[in-house]
């Protein structure tokens, strides 16, 4: 069973308030789209979730089945049920898939799991998301491409069994049939284990393949529309302007990068 | 396997047979091992109650040598190989304890398609040092030493690593990569990597990587559940694991492996 349920969360990134009072409630077995334009707060709901000690929570309150998820270090979250799919997950070298999967399992349980039950599970998981069986072997993520890298992430999911699970761009870097393969594993691990999702995406592809039950569209740091998968539809369709327009916002306008440009060196300014 | 323990000052180890031999030297200062050719061997050479040891080794052509050194006190070793035509020598040194140790070693290549393969693997938490060098006598011969060490609070670890290739050792390899985690403000870690080469038609390289922990790596751990004291001992385990390609398929590595494990802190 997992129900969160989020009231009037501020959340500030280096001083700066990203997140301006989010309220949402997730229930068990209920899968949530989170969508809405880059750079307006998705990625900061879920990274605040899960604990990154990068965002500061300013105010308001998270609970998980009643208890507050706030107060619990990003370990105790991890055990506690929640699970955050990564955009951009870690390479970590010389930390091998199945000593990492098998500590995190061991971390959840009195009675570590035994070798011959972890590699079936692991190999079953594998198989299921259609990786090559060497995965278990190679260092985490090290060398994988943007694809491998986020079915590993729903490896991770499939074994560490969580009661509610974040999912944050998960679908990007993978081509069609692997977007199809990752899709089903999140079902069928749904239809077990009744996870709650909290599924953030900008493709209606994804969203049409796991059929969110509730839609909610973040803009300028708050939830500012929200129904059901008709939304999704409409978004896709209509974009984002029709919203901009019914609530009077404007969104944050992603920050592009400048490139760096090379002062004029000693040597070149002793020419002159 | 064979357990052979010496005890006397000046100690002559003789691998005859291809097998797997635990060698305790026990108050031992000086130790000349000779290996006969075509031999495939791995040692695992434990050093109790010495505080200086001089170790010679002869390795015979076709020689197919895996050597690791356990110490578990302060030591001083000194050691000096020479591997002649198509011998072959994979080295390792582990320091898992509270020790202060110093270890100067120089691997003489002498005769073509000679190779020796170093890995290092240190937990600093005292005074650590190495001064190894790999030396190209002739030509077709290859070195390759990996290093890896964890810098511990007040731990001092130092190396200088050098691969030398003499004029006329044509089409010979170096490599060398040096991996360091500083953990703590005081610290002090200093890798000095050297190629010294005085031929043209050769391969060479190095790498050297030294800092702090990554807090983005703890951070993906610890989302699977890991606490910090696990999320720590996995990633040190992954600079001290190497060690154990050295032993692989050998009676030494469960064992190996079980005590890295348990002096991490982690049992996976």
């Amino acid at each position: 069973m997992a129900k969160l349920v989020i009231k009037n969360l501020h959340v500030n990134v280096e001083d700066k308030e990203i997140l301006k009072g989010v309220d949402l409630v997730i229930n068990e077995n209920e899968i949530h789209a989170l969508m809405g334009p880059n750079g307006n707060g998705k990625s900061t709901l879920l990274a605040a979730i899960m604990g990154n000690p990068k965002y500061q929570i300013t105010k308001g309150e998270i609970l998980l089945d009643g208890q507050d998820v706030l107060s619990m270090s990003v370990d105790e979250r991890s055990r506690a049920g929640l699970f955050l799919g990564m955009q951009y997950p870690q390479e970590i070298a010389g930390v091998n898939n199945s000593d990492f999967l098998r500590a995190a399992i061991n971390a959840r349980q009195e009675t570590p799991i035994s070798l011959f039950k972890f590699i079936k599970s692991m190999e079953g998981a594998i198989a299921e998301l259609q990786m090559k069986p060497d995965l278990a072997h190679r260092y985490l993520n090290e060398g994988f491409s943007g694809g491998e890298k986020k079915r590993n992430e729903i490896v991770q999911m499939m074994l560490l069994k969580p009661s509610l699970a974040m999912l944050d761009e998960i679908d990007s870097g993978l081509d069609v049939d692997a977007l199809k393969v990752v899709a089903d594993a999140i079902l069928k691990l749904q239809k077990e284990s009744q996870l709650s999702l909290l599924v953030v995406s900008h493709y209606e592809r994804f969203y049409d393949l796991l059929k969110p039950t509730h839609a909610h569209i973040l803009v300028n740091g708050m939830i500012v529309e929200e129904g059901g998968y008709a939304l999704v539809e409409k978004v896709d369709s209509e974009g984002y302007e029709w919203i901009f327009e019914k609530h009077q916002i404007e969104p944050i306008h992603e920050e592009k990068k400048q490139p760096v440009v090379l002062d004029v060196c000693g040597a070149s300014g002793a020419k002159k | 396997m064979n357990r052979i323990e010496y005890s006397r000052v000046k100690a002559q180890v003789n691998i005859q047979g291809d097998d797997t031999y635990e060698i305790i030297l026990n108050r031992c200062e000086e130790v000349c091992i000779h290996v006969n050719e075509n031999i495939q061997a791995t040692l695992l050479l434990k050093l109790e109650n010495i505080e200086k040891v001089n170790i010679i080794m002869e390795i015979a052509a076709g020689a197919k040598i895996r050597l690791l050194h356990h110490f578990s006190s302060d030591v001083i070793l000194k050691e000096e190989a020479n591997l002649f035509y198509n011998a072959t020598l994979e080295s390792g040194f582990y320091i898992l304890d509270d020790i202060t140790s110093h270890v100067y070693a120089r691997y003489y290549l002498k005769d073509k398609e000679a190779e020796v393969n170093l890995i290092t693997s240190t937990i600093a938490s005292e005074q650590n040092e190495f001064d190894v060098e790999c030396v190209h006598e002739v030509g077709m011969t290859s070195s390759h030493m990996e290093n890896y060490a964890i810098c511990k609070e007040s731990g001092k670890y130092k190396i200088v690593a050098s691969g030398k290739i003499k004029k006329g050792a044509r089409g010979s390899k170096s490599h060398q990569s040096t991996r360091v985690l500083t953990m703590g403000e005081k610290q002090n870690a200093s890798v000095t990597p050297l190629l010294l080469i005085d031929e043209n038609d050769v391969e060479a390289s190095h790498a050297s990587a030294l800092g702090a922990m990554n807090e983005d790596h703890l951070y993906y751990l610890q989302t699977r559940g890991l606490n910090e004291t696990q999320a720590l001992g996995l990633l040190t385990l992954s600079y001290v694991l190497p060690i154990l390609r050295i032993v692989e398929n050998s009676d030494f590595h469960q064992e190996i492996e079980k005590e890295i494990e348990s002096k991490v802190g982690l049992t996976c």
